[in-house]
């Protein structure tokens, strides 16, 4: 027993001088961020945030470099992402790309996390990288906590619950769950947890159950869509949607909207569902192609997922003689429609939205330097053709083109 | 003798009867395929069309030999959940041995072959020798297949495609039709030659009719039942390796789709899942059969919920009269026929 209390009184000891000394590191090398630190309570430590992103960076994500309209916390995130990554940054990145939990090594107080619904793929690793990037931006974050759910509902309560007991003080999301993840938001909330999801909504109220919600516009999504047709169809003809999963919100949100904005002679002569993958966009083409061989354009979500739908016409025998409208933009279908090389093949997209992880964790920054931060952060895109440059084939087929990721990061992350 | 037949049991069918009976309790499902080919030229002509045709094809072929692979281990009483695993093991594996190029493409094709024949003995020991349930056996060995492929897919340098020898050759077309199609009729065949034709096949079929005669016949009913997964985990392997020439770029869920697919197939055919005998041919209709019905509930373009509704019925009804049931209803009513004419 005697052995016992010696030890935790040494333990005691060390970790108030080792907090002692972080908060030291934390006030001495810092940048401007930590000398403008104003303490908010809970442990957390304020950064202060630049406005200024640069027009190249904001063309690249939102396909425009207009800054007017942008809301504040996409400003300021891809003002971070311009920072540039150090040599020894980018091993340390990587580090926590790789790692589960990483310490960032600046001795700041705070822990983040990303809970992502599903992780298993490219796409969310880039994910994954821009807000471990992001995050090394900040000398207030001192380490870095990564969750995968696999797609199970179960497991991303579960991730989320540890999270909380954890004691991290900002989640960032991709709650692939929904709504079922409401609850346990709710609750890390209302411990003082910053919760941010992004793309994918929690429901209840934004603001309230949770900080902010990093959204995209799928009513206007959609809408862009058909003003890209109503402009490159004038004689219309027959276009059909493909959307995910049976009944999911997201391709019904965009599809409600697109359909009343087509303009005259076009019709909208079949929908089919793909549950997002290439295999099941191969067979809903196909279906497609069977009852409507004369389809002249098709409104999608998934980029990566139309290579399925390229198969379809390949193995038909058909001519890509199509309008393509898709949301986001994995670089491998750009790179086969430079190879296909038909000019009657065209393909717009809006943006994958990869790097929402980045505009959540800068949200919940600046909360917790007192900036206000509104209920919903609604990130604009405008849509994009794809031309040859378009294509970089030293990318993975499902790294989006519009990433703040860096190229060289990305080539370090996916060495060829 | 003849008293004593009576008292014990029914009378044996004569041979010629059994045979037609046998045969009797494949042909629901050839009958089922026409059908859905004159509903697909009347209500649905854009279903046989040849753009339609020229992708369903290669997608029917896929589920036809996965489905092949299961009939033979529901021959021997068992079932088999690690398709999908299998199937997107072999692809993934195939891009990372091969790297994208014709110079290994021999290596990554015997490769993926090999894993997935030895992932079939696995299955096959465990369920033949160590006489564990096949359903926990192949789910588990589907699962840690499906984990290991996902790690792999992780370590690849970058998301190549297969070898365009294999992408070119799954896009060729032999006779109008795709040559996958032509690999499917012809690999269905042989088996079909296997089981009907060779000792090796008739003392697999003993097996799955009936184990217990099979083993006082003096056939080794462990060894055949751990070749039926061996042989099957093959098949997974062709189907996986074709899935992935044709899709050219195959992700972590190309499998999923053939996990309940060929056991729908296989039932349809007139197989019985508590095991005995099956029909190659009939397995090749009955995969025929649900991806013309697949295509046609598309063409139809009903909403996903519907099709969902409209599939199983099918396949419901496709049951309730399958080959298995009428093969055991009528030779029951035979039986009694002969029972009675002996008395």
């Amino acid at each position: 027993m005697a052995r016992t209390h010696g030890w935790l009184s040494r333990t005691a000891a060390w970790v108030a001088v080792s907090g002692s000394l972080a908060g030291l590191l934390t006030a001495c090398g810092s940048d401007g961020d930590a000398g403008a630190a104003k303490p908010t309570g809970g442990g957390s430590v304020a950064a202060t945030e630049r406005f200024d992103a640069s027009p190249q960076l904001l063309e690249r994500a939102l396909g425009s470099g207009q800054t007017a309209g942008v809301p504040r916390p996409v400003l300021a995130a891809v003002r971070r992402a311009g920072n540039q990554v150090a040599p020894d940054q980018l091993a340390l990145a990587l580090r926590c790309w790789k790692q589960k939990t990483c310490d960032t090594g600046t001795g700041g107080k705070l822990t983040v996390a990303l809970a992502d619904g599903f992780g298993e793929n490219v796409w969310r690793e880039v994910t994954h990288m821009e807000l471990v990037l992001q995050a090394l931006t900040y000398r207030q974050i001192g380490k870095i906590i990564y969750t995968s759910a696999q797609g199970d509902t179960q497991k991303a309560i579960s991730d989320f619950r540890s999270l909380i007991a954890q004691g991290v003080d900002i989640i960032t999301t991709f709650p692939d769950a929904g709504e079922a993840l409401l609850p346990v938001a709710r609750q890390a909330t209302r411990r003082g947890i910053v919760v941010v999801p992004y793309i994918a909504g929690l429901g209840g109220t934004p603001g309230k159950d949770y900080l902010t919600y990093v959204a995209e516009d799928l009513c206007r999504l959609g809408k862009n869509f058909a003003g890209v047709l109503n402009k490159e169809l004038p004689g219309g003809g027959p276009v059909a949607f493909l959307g995910g999963t049976p009944g999911n919100p997201l391709s019904k949100a965009w599809q409600s909207c697109e359909r009343p904005a087509l303009g005259n002679g076009l019709s909208v002569v079949g929908s089919a569902d793909t549950s997002w993958t290439r295999e099941g966009t191969l067979k809903a083409v196909s279906g497609l192609l069977g009852r409507h061989p004369d389809l002249k354009g098709i409104s999608y979500e998934y980029a990566d997922g139309f290579l399925g739908g390229v198969r379809a016409y390949t193995a038909a025998n058909k001519a890509l003689d199509l309008v393509l409208t898709l949301r986001t933009d994995e670089v491998g279908l750009f790179c086969e429609w430079k190879k296909i090389n038909n000019p009657n093949f065209k393909i717009f997209y809006s943006s994958g939205g990869g790097f929402d992880s980045r505009i959540a964790l800068t949200a919940a920054m600046m909360k917790l330097s007192g900036q206000s931060v509104p209920a919903t952060i609604v990130v604009p895109a405008t849509m994009r053709q794809v031309d040859a440059a378009t294509c970089k084939s030293t990318l993975p087929a499902q790294a989006p083109v519009s990433t703040l990721v860096p190229d060289g990061v990305l080539t370090a992350m996916y060495p060829s | 003798m003849s008293q004593h037949s009576r008292r014990t049991g029914p009378a044996p069918l004569s041979l010629p009867t059994a045979r037609v009976l046998a045969a009797a309790g494949f042909l629901p499902v050839w009958l089922l395929l026409a059908v859905l080919v004159l509903a697909a030229a009347v209500l649905a002509q854009g279903t046989l069309s040849a753009t339609s045709l020229g992708s369903q094809l290669p997608l029917m072929t896929f589920l036809a030999i996965a489905a092949l692979g299961q009939m033979l281990v529901v021959m021997t009483g068992g079932i088999d959940l690690s398709v999908p695993g299998v199937m997107t093991m072999v692809g993934t594996v195939l891009l990372g041995v091969s790297g994208g190029t014709d110079d290994r493409v021999l290596v990554g094709v015997g490769g993926c072959l090999a894993l997935a024949a030895a992932v079939g003995l696995v299955n096959g020991l465990l369920v033949g020798y160590a006489g564990l349930n096949p359903l926990v056996v192949t789910l588990s060995t589907g699962q840690i297949v499906l984990g290991v492929t996902t790690s792999l897919r992780s370590h690849l340098a970058n998301e190549t495609a297969v070898p365009p020898l294999m992408s070119s050759l799954a896009g060729d077309r032999v006779l109008g039709a795709s040559l996958v199609f032509w690999l499917g009729a012809v690999l269905t065949v042989l088996v079909a030659v296997l089981l009907g034709r060779t000792t090796t096949g008739r003392r697999f079929q003993a097996v799955g009719a009936n184990r217990e005669a099979a083993w006082i016949a003096g056939i080794d009913v462990r060894r055949h039942t751990a070749c039926g997964y061996v042989l099957a985990g093959l098949l997974y392997g062709v189907a996986g390796l074709l899935l992935a020439a044709f899709i050219r770029t195959p992700t972590l869920e190309a499998g999923a789709p053939y996990l309940l697919g060929p056991i729908a197939a296989v039932v349809i055919a007139g197989a019985s899942l508590a095991g005995g005998q099956a029909s190659a041919l009939s397995t090749w209709a009955a995969a025929a059969a649900l991806a013309l019905l697949t295509q046609m509930l598309q063409v139809f373009g009903l909403p996903s919920a519907l099709q969902y509704v409209v599939f199983g019925c099918v396949i419901a009804a496709g049951m309730v009269v399958s080959g298995d049931r009428i093969a055991a209803v009528a030779g029951h009513r035979t039986t009694v026929r002969a029972t009675r004419a002996e008395t």
